[in-house]
């Protein structure tokens, strides 16, 4: 029994393969249906901006491996020639230590991406959805979405601003305590500053100021903020209104001085302005950053922000990962008792046959009651004997080698090799933390 | 058997403090899983203990601690770390115990080893009006100790911003706003306090105590501190000057109290002192 993972992402596959390749939830409906009826008995497929990825459990009578999952993969976007280099390929353990990575964000282009787990659970409740999924790659995924939980409580690897226009944002925080009530001035609708006020909205900033060379660029944009436009001869007087300020222009000259923020603070009570100037040449007058509860940061400073998150995140690496090796021992423990099941089932089978046998030679020979009493008894004798024989297999389940010899004695010992093995998934158990539950 | 048990707490009492910053200091700079597991139970075992102490030192002693300045220390530590907790219980927000437990800390440290019991209670201090007195300053030093903490924290912050420095405190700490807010409110509630003690001292220290004099170096100190404070507040909601000044005058107050505190009781004769 062998979990596969294939696909392509962000390590293997350039953007612009990645990009055209992304699945849409009907693409991996149907694709998913075509696997479970065709070649796979159990199917997941993750598609995001970066990674395409289908993991699968095939048929125990169908003949597979990664590449023809590689094919099935591939022939999803037949118009994308996406050549065997961009394929990664994972069997069992691979497999499952990537798909634990991934929901670790450990994987993610971005470190500690806060969005992969949820696009884990939508695209496990998809396959859910098209029946696709089942005992193997249920409590892999269930697995894997602890995995991510336990990183997201346990770690700080998702913690902190990564980017120039988020970091604006986390500033602003540990400046003024309700973000939401106060008024955002962007001068200049360059994409790094309109990104910032976005972000700024995100914290429910609802009073924006925009002020553009081209006004009418500005009145385009500024339905989307509910923004204020002002000429942008006239932004030194809004400057007065406003508690945070976003310069983001090409222009090559110095727009604010230290004297236009000198009289602004004036009259605005001296309440704490933050500047962000986040233009290059930058347009604030460096020294305007010397008055009194002024905040001028350029976009250094707040590079210095993201890389400072950028390296507290990677210290968090170890922490996650141990996270991740321990529910990948779990889950194999789990896995690995898939081995033993189909015995343990047989040795039950056959003492309860010779049990039942030996009770009907036995039935006449005393009354109803008595005979209650003696199936009790050796009902009872029976777990007792068989208990010590379960325990020992469930017990090595971390081991594969010594399960597999110790399946082959009690196979030898107790005459099963002759029986058909049973590899029916219905009589798959989860693993038992404690003793055996027929005792 | 109380002297026993008293003895013990006072021993122990350093030694919880001590557990209970590092804990949060722990938890503050290296964000340590385990500290930050543990800092609330320890928290509150010193919050026990310290009440515990108090409770047997004044059964042993008969009489209120507030006989010596340093009596009066290890009550003003009990005030800051109690409020503290009622703060962290109303907001949640842990990341300042280190700082507020620290003041604490040191206020027993020095209480624990400077403290000098008298064989007999001065008569003085079995007058009722001294309760209000001395309680009242209590809480007011309290407060301002704790409005110093919420400024020194401000200044540390707005200094990292203003050098780009993203370290620990620019991670854990509040926003400048609020740090402010926080030190305004206490250094309000710490003025009302002291206010109403040097009133009620105005009216009962002048025929309570022969030696009465306004020129007392502690009275002055006093004056001056209650003058440092109402300069803060006036700043802040009439003046509407920089918010970093302010701060630097809140900080400045509580200096000049802890220095009123220590170095004026114990080098300046005073009638202050009752010991």
């Amino acid at each position: 029994m062998t979990i596969y993972a294939v696909g392509i992402n962000h390590h293997t596959a350039p953007v612009e393969i990645r990009e055209r390749f992304a699945l849409s939830d009907d693409e991996i409906s149907t694709a998913l249906r075509t696997l479970h009826d065709g070649i796979l008995k159990e199917a997941f497929i993750l598609s995001t901006c970066n990674r395409t990825e289908l993991y699968g459990v095939p048929h125990d009578d169908v003949e597979t491996d990664g590449y023809v999952l590689q094919d099935f993969l591939r022939n999803l976007k037949p118009e994308i020639k996406v050549e065997d280099k961009y394929f990664f390929k994972y069997f069992t353990c691979g497999a499952a230590s990537h798909l634990f990575n991934v929901a670790a964000s450990i994987d993610s282009q971005v470190l500690g991406d806060v969005q992969i787990l949820k696009q884990i659970k939508d695209a496990y409740e998809l396959s859910l959805k098209e029946g696709a999924s089942d005992t193997i790659l249920n409590t892999l995924l269930h697995y894997a979405l602890r995995v991510g939980k336990r990183v997201r409580a346990e770690t700080s690897l998702g913690i902190g601003a990564i980017s120039i226009s988020y970091a604006a944002v986390q500033l602003a925080g540990r400046i003024f305590d309700n973000i939401h009530q106060k008024r955002v001035f962007l001068i200049g609708m360059g994409e790094t500053g309109l990104l910032t006020a976005r972000h700024f909205a995100d914290r429910g900033v609802r009073k924006f100021i925009f002020a553009n060379r081209t006004r009418k660029r500005a009145e385009e944009i500024a339905p989307k903020f509910e923004a204020e436009v002002v000429d942008f001869s006239v932004f030194p007087d809004a400057l007065r209104e406003a508690d945070v300020v976003v310069t983001a222009t090409s222009s090559p000259d110095i727009l604010i001085t230290r004297s236009m923020i000198k009289s602004c603070m004036k009259g605005r009570y001296n309440r704490p302005l933050l500047v962000l100037d986040i233009s290059v040449p930058r347009n604030v007058d460096p020294a305007a950053g010397s008055v009194g509860n002024v905040f001028l940061n350029d976009i250094d400073a707040l590079q210095g922000i993201v890389d400072h998150n950028i390296s507290k995140r990677r210290e968090e690496l170890p922490k996650a990962g141990a996270i991740v090796t321990e529910e990948l021992m779990r889950f194999f423990v789990w896995y690995n008792s898939l081995e033993a099941t189909p015995t343990i089932q047989k040795i039950r089978e056959k003492f309860e046959r010779v049990r039942q046998n030996e009770l009907e030679r036995f039935r006449h020979r005393i009354d109803e009651k008595s005979f209650e009493a003696v199936e009790l008894l050796t009902h009872r004798i029976l777990q007792k004997i068989l208990h010590p024989t379960m325990r020992s297999l469930r017990t090595q389940t971390h081991d594969v080698t010594s399960l597999n010899m110790t399946v082959q004695v009690l196979r030898e010992v107790f005459d099963l090799n002759d029986e058909a093995p049973d590899t029916d998934d219905k009589h798959v158990e989860e693993p038992s933390s404690g003793e055996d539950n027929d005792q | 058997m109380i002297s026993i048990i008293n003895n013990f707490l006072e021993t122990i009492l350093p030694i919880a403090y001590a557990l209970v910053t590092l804990a949060y200091g722990l938890a503050f700079v290296r964000d340590d899983a385990y500290a930050a597991g543990w800092r609330t139970r320890l928290l509150i075992f010193t919050l026990v203990t310290h009440f515990l102490y108090i409770g047997t030192h004044t059964a042993e002693y008969a009489r209120c601690m507030v006989t010596t300045p340093f009596e009066i220390m290890s009550l003003i530590a009990f005030t800051i770390t109690a409020t503290y907790a009622y703060i962290e219980h109303r907001t949640r927000s842990r990341e300042t115990g280190v700082f507020m437990l620290f003041v604490a800390f040191m206020f027993v440290v020095v209480s624990s080893v400077m403290t000098r019991m008298p064989s007999t209670p001065n008569p003085v201090l079995e007058n009722n009006t001294v309760g209000i007195h001395v309680s009242t300053a209590i809480f007011g030093y309290g407060a301002l100790a704790i409005s110093a903490v919420y400024s020194f924290l401000f200044l540390i912050l707005y200094r990292n911003i203003r050098r780009n420095t993203f370290g620990p405190f620019f991670k854990h700490l509040p926003s400048l706003e609020s740090l402010e807010k926080l030190s305004v409110v206490a250094a309000a509630i710490g003025l009302t306090f002291l206010t109403v003690a040097m009133l009620v001292a105005m009216i009962w220290l002048p025929d309570a105590i022969d030696n009465f004099s306004y020129s007392d170096p502690k009275l002055v100190i006093t004056a001056l501190v209650w003058l440092l404070y109402a300069g803060v507040l006036l700043s802040y909601y009439a003046f509407k000057i920089d918010s970093r000044k302010i701060m630097l005058l809140s900080v400045s107050g509580f200096l000049l109290a802890l220095f009123s505190m220590t170095v004026i009781n114990l080098l300046f004769s005073s009638f202050h002192r009752f010991v």
